[in-house]
């Protein structure tokens, strides 16, 4: 009789370990086995081989639109920026605003009228002009339609 | 100067900094710990390094911290050629114990050469994939092209400006955040002299690479050969981590510091060497200066391992507090640089100096259970995705109801600290969710995701580990 409750013991710690080992491992392995990665597209290749060859211009630098300010700009402190919309975290112009801030750095773009110089950037003249009349600014330099240097009138 | 030069040297310089920090200490598959963990660890010392330059002298700081650089290695070099010349290295147990005539031997060894192999094919294929999306979106998500490399143009294009960057009117930049990414993206264009855009996508691949090594390191050192290359294979087959690499976000490098430090912290309090705990300090100091939730990460770690140096105060036994010291120690040097930047530079955070008062808070935590109701929901919905985590937060979910079965076996190994790192890691998100400053569905959405990063790697060490029902290792 003592034998017959020892047999069960030892079969169970021999081979639970082993059903055990066998069921996490060929889950993982039978897992593995049928990942997949995304598909990829000609231009995946057509990128990495101008980037390798070291032509890195071809990719434009977020808030490339803004290059045309460059020139007239102070090249530190501060000035304001002005979109189609307020600053908002759910605005639409959101991420055009930190565009523009990525590719001035380290010029600082300020989301409040209170710099001297302002950078106008909207779709239309005359969303720019009433931005401009709104707070205070006049056109400096005119670059396209919608597009100012402005500066605060004293 | 060549892009990979740029990689090797911090690379060199972790792995100089680990060696020395380990010598004379055993240390279990001491060369594919420091394969993994070298690059992350250099990094981190080169952006300590660049901010330090940059905090004393700006207008030098890029001379300073590329010859400081330099001058650390090389009285590294010299300290680690002079030991290994007075302590010459001993043949390991397994080099001896190799006779490719032992039939025998083979056959034991035949799973885990078959696990190296399907790790080595698994990590090819995921490498060609990497380099042909990555061009893609090379410039990186929008936290990476709005935060974390602007911080690093502000260190490149104007050293004497850099401090621009914790200007309140840049207030949506996170300017309280810490600055290691910022600091090696930055680091690596002020070596090569322009903004490489090679640079950001290798970084992101070296942290992604070092998490799978480190995960490899400990499943092999403590479990067996075979768990760790096929724990490493799954680790690649994670579409969350290669998705979030691919685009740059410094989860991944936090995600490393996290899993790194508190696999050598499990190394540390099995072996109870000193030397051990500092390694982990420094990983977990690293941790708190790549991001917010590495502060909250260090936090968890030292309430961890102060608890476990009380239960060895009341255990008598010789010097209990050792452990918690020596990993104070490691992590100062980050700390104190998290610590300049909250205090000093980025005073206007979006928890630190944000001018709520206390009452605030605690109206925010005790608003009721519908808040707690829709994040823990937010975590199921997230966790559960098979595509993106193939079932690991299900092995997490097995692995802790075997760790309470036998709990009295796993006592003396301290898998359970594992256990407990994921779950205060999550716990302590569900806590900042719950007093965020922006709108609760918003901040879940965009950043949920990838805070479940953090704790991934953990969860997959533990799930493995428990998981092996046969060991082949102590």
């Amino acid at each position: 009789m003592p034998k017959q409750e020892t047999l069960v013991p030892q079969w169970y710690k021999f081979f639970l370990p082993q059903i055990g080992n066998f069921l996490f491992y060929g889950t993982v392995l039978a897992i593995v086995a049928f990942s997949e990665l995304p598909p990829l597209s000609l231009e995946n290749f057509q990128l990495r081989k101008e980037l390798l060859s070291g032509n890195e211009k071809i990719f434009r630098e977020p808030g490339f639109d803004f290059s045309i300010f460059k020139p007239y700009l102070p090249k530190k402190g501060a000035v304001s920026l002005f979109l189609d919309f307020l600053y908002h975290p759910y605005a639409p112009t959101t991420e055009e605003f930190y565009m523009a801030q990525s590719y001035l750095a380290p010029l600082i773009l300020n989301i409040l009228p209170d710099e001297k110089i302002a950078i106008i950037h909207c779709s239309k003249d005359s969303i720019a002009v009433g931005w401009m009349k709104g707070e205070g600014y006049r056109p400096k330099i005119f670059l396209a339609d919608g597009k100012y240097i402005a500066e605060k009138r004293s | 100067m060549n892009i990979f030069t740029a990689f090797f040297y911090p690379t060199f310089l972790g792995f100089l900094t680990l060696s020395v920090m380990l010598r004379q200490v055993p240390f279990r598959n001491r060369i594919l710990f420091l394969l993994g963990a070298s690059f992350p660890t250099g990094a981190g010392l080169c952006s300590l390094i660049l901010f330090v330059s940059y905090l004393l002298r700006p207008s030098e700081a890029k001379f300073i911290s590329l010859a400081s650089g330099l001058l650390i290695v090389t009285f590294l070099l010299g300290y680690w050629i002079r030991y290994h010349r007075e302590n010459p290295a001993q043949h390991h147990a397994w080099a001896r114990k190799i006779n490719l005539k032992d039939k025998h031997l083979l056959l034991e060894m035949l799973p885990s050469i078959l696990g190296f192999l399907l790790f080595t094919i698994t990590l090819v294929t995921v490498l060609r994939f990497y380099s042909l999306s990555a061009p893609m979106d090379i410039f990186g998500g929008g936290d990476v092209r709005y935060f974390w490399t602007l911080k690093a143009k502000f260190f490149f294009r104007s050293p004497e400006e850099w401090q621009g960057m914790f200007s309140p009117k840049l207030f949506w930049t996170h300017t309280d955040y810490p600055l290691l990414f910022p600091g090696i993206l930055a680091w690596g264009w002020n070596w090569l002299g322009y903004e490489s855009l090679l640079w950001p996508p290798l970084v992101s691949l070296g942290f992604y690479l070092s998490c799978v090594l480190i995960l490899v390191w400990y499943l092999s050192s403590y479990v067996s050969w075979t768990t760790g290359w096929i724990g490493g294979t799954f680790f690649l087959v994670l579409m969350s981590y290669l998705y979030w690499t691919i685009y740059q976000y410094a989860d991944i490098p936090l995600t490393f510091f996290i899993t790194a430090c508190v696999l050598t912290l499990m190394a540390a309090l099995r072996s109870d060497q000193r030397k051990i705990f500092i390694v982990s300090g420094l990983l977990g100091g690293l941790a708190a200066w790549t991001k917010n939730e590495g502060l909250l990460f260090a936090m968890w770690v030292c309430a961890l391992l102060g608890g476990i140096c009380i239960v060895r105060y009341y255990k008598k036994i010789r010097t209990p507090f050792a452990p918690f010291l020596g990993f104070l120690l490691g992590a100062l040097l980050p700390l104190l640089a998290a610590g300049i930047i909250k205090f000093f530079l980025g005073t206007h955070g979006d928890y630190f100096g944000s001018g709520r008062t206390l009452q605030n808070y605690q109206e925010l935590l005790f608003s009721g259970w519908d808040k707690t109701f829709t994040i823990l929901k937010a975590f199921y919905v997230l966790m559960t995705p098979f595509e993106e985590w193939k079932g690991l937060w299900g092995f997490f979910i097995v692995s802790a109801i075997i760790l309470g079965m036998r709990k009295k076996e796993n006592r003396g190994n301290f898998v359970w600290v594992l256990f407990w790192a994921v779950i205060l890691i999550n716990l302590g998100y569900l806590f900042i969710f719950h007093i965020t400053p922006h709108d609760l569905a918003w901040h879940i959405q965009f950043s949920l995701n990838r805070l479940i990063l953090h704790s991934g790697g953990l969860a997959l060490a533990f799930s493995f580990e428990s998981l092996t029902f046969i060991r082949k290792k102590p």
